[in-house]
């Protein structure tokens, strides 16, 4: 069976490496090496959950505003522009909390890929064609600035850190898991 | 030592791998469904019990957002627009932000950048006739700005309109525009 790390007590992946660290031949590289992602895998997913649980917070409690935004990217039909504007945010908090605590873990891990691949995909394809659209990424008041090339860089970083957890999850382990 | 033949277990192993990785992919699959559902839940249901739910499906065609609760429309026809201008009954509003008003506006109009409302809105404020007619419009009819400007300033108790067509069927149009400097913006 793979050890992947949501399936691992945290007792028994100090032991792994612990043996791992002393059967190699190269002891320093392997602790280092090893205690350094693991020390990144938990500190991108902790940002990554408070990034999505300050993002859905005013969302949440706005969802009317938030509807208008949804509805200025003009690329969802107007059936489903509520329907996001009230069910995203809560799974922003959802997710959020999952990264936090580690539950559901690779479920959120691939939701928030697909999710801020997409955010990203969206934002760029409408500066593209010169829509002088608000982000309604972490507000929805109607003096946040537009979308520009900021919003994308920022949202790439986000993306490169669900990226990391990813590959953390699903390609570090031969095979994956 | 007793020769064991080790292919069974072998063979044992690899199904316990391929059944493992069809688990972990069956259990992805629900994390996701779970992660969805609750979103899905949370979302309607606490709309539901808010004071001012929102319809889970609301008309977003530009008639629809230009509408107000009495049936009032707020669109203005690219014609009934420059009928206005030539009138001069009204005083035009440019919602787009302040870099693309200095590279052309319609000539005479007001830059208030919906993005700067807040800060720009006292600014421009005494320069409208309380009792005359706002026109508002930005780049064309995929742009909304001039769709917030417009509820913000009908908010604000002025007599609004939006050109829905904007500044592309102004052009098009042939009418008057002029651009400005950055420093005499408003002028």
């Amino acid at each position: 069976m793979r050890i992947c790390p949501w399936n691992q007590p945290k007792k028994t992946m100090k032991m792994h490496n612990f043996r791992e660290n002393n059967m190699g031949n190269n002891i320093n590289t392997q602790i280092t090496a090893k205690s350094m992602q693991a020390i990144f895998y938990h500190a991108a997913r902790w940002i990554l959950g408070m990034v999505f649980i300050y993002a859905s917070y005013d969302k949440i409690i706005h969802p009317g505003a938030f509807a208008v935004m949804v509805n200025n990217y003009q690329l969802l039909p107007g059936e489903l522009v509520n329907l996001t504007a009230l069910v995203l945010p809560w799974l922003e908090l959802i997710m959020g909390i999952c990264l936090i605590t580690g539950w559901l873990m690779p479920g959120t891990i691939i939701v928030s890929n697909i999710l801020l691949f997409m955010f990203t995909i969206v934002i760029f394809y409408n500066i593209h064609r010169g829509l002088d659209i608000s982000c309604g990424c972490f507000s929805t008041s109607p003096g946040e600035s537009p979308v520009s090339m900021f919003t994308i860089a920022r949202d790439s970083g986000f993306l490169l850190l669900s990226f990391y957890l990813y590959w953390f999850n699903f390609v570090r382990h031969e095979g994956g898991c | 030592m007793v020769d064991v033949d080790t292919q069974p277990a072998q063979i044992y192993i690899s199904k316990m791998e391929n059944s493992n990785k069809a688990k972990n992919k069956s259990t992805i699959y629900l994390q996701i469904l779970i992660l969805l559902s609750v979103a899905l839940m949370a979302g309607i249901g606490t709309n539901t019990l808010r004071s001012d739910p929102l319809p889970l499906v609301q008309d977003w065609s530009i008639d629809g957002q230009l509408t107000t609760e009495n049936g009032h429309t707020m669109a203005l026809g690219l014609n009934q627009a420059i009928v206005f201008y030539e009138n001069k009954s009204a005083l035009f509003i440019d919602a787009r932000d302040v870099l693309k008003f200095h590279e052309g506006h319609i000539k005479g109009a007001l830059s208030l950048p919906w993005h700067d409302v807040q800060e720009q809105f006292m600014v421009v404020a005494p320069r409208i006739d309380p009792g005359g007619l706002v026109v508002t419009y930005c780049d064309g009819k995929t742009c909304t700005l001039s769709h917030d400007l417009a509820f913000f300033l009908k908010e604000m108790g002025f007599n609004v309109k939006v050109m829905s067509g904007g500044w592309e069927a102004w052009l098009n149009a042939d009418m008057p525009v002029e651009s400005t400097k950055e420093n005499d913006e408003n002028a």
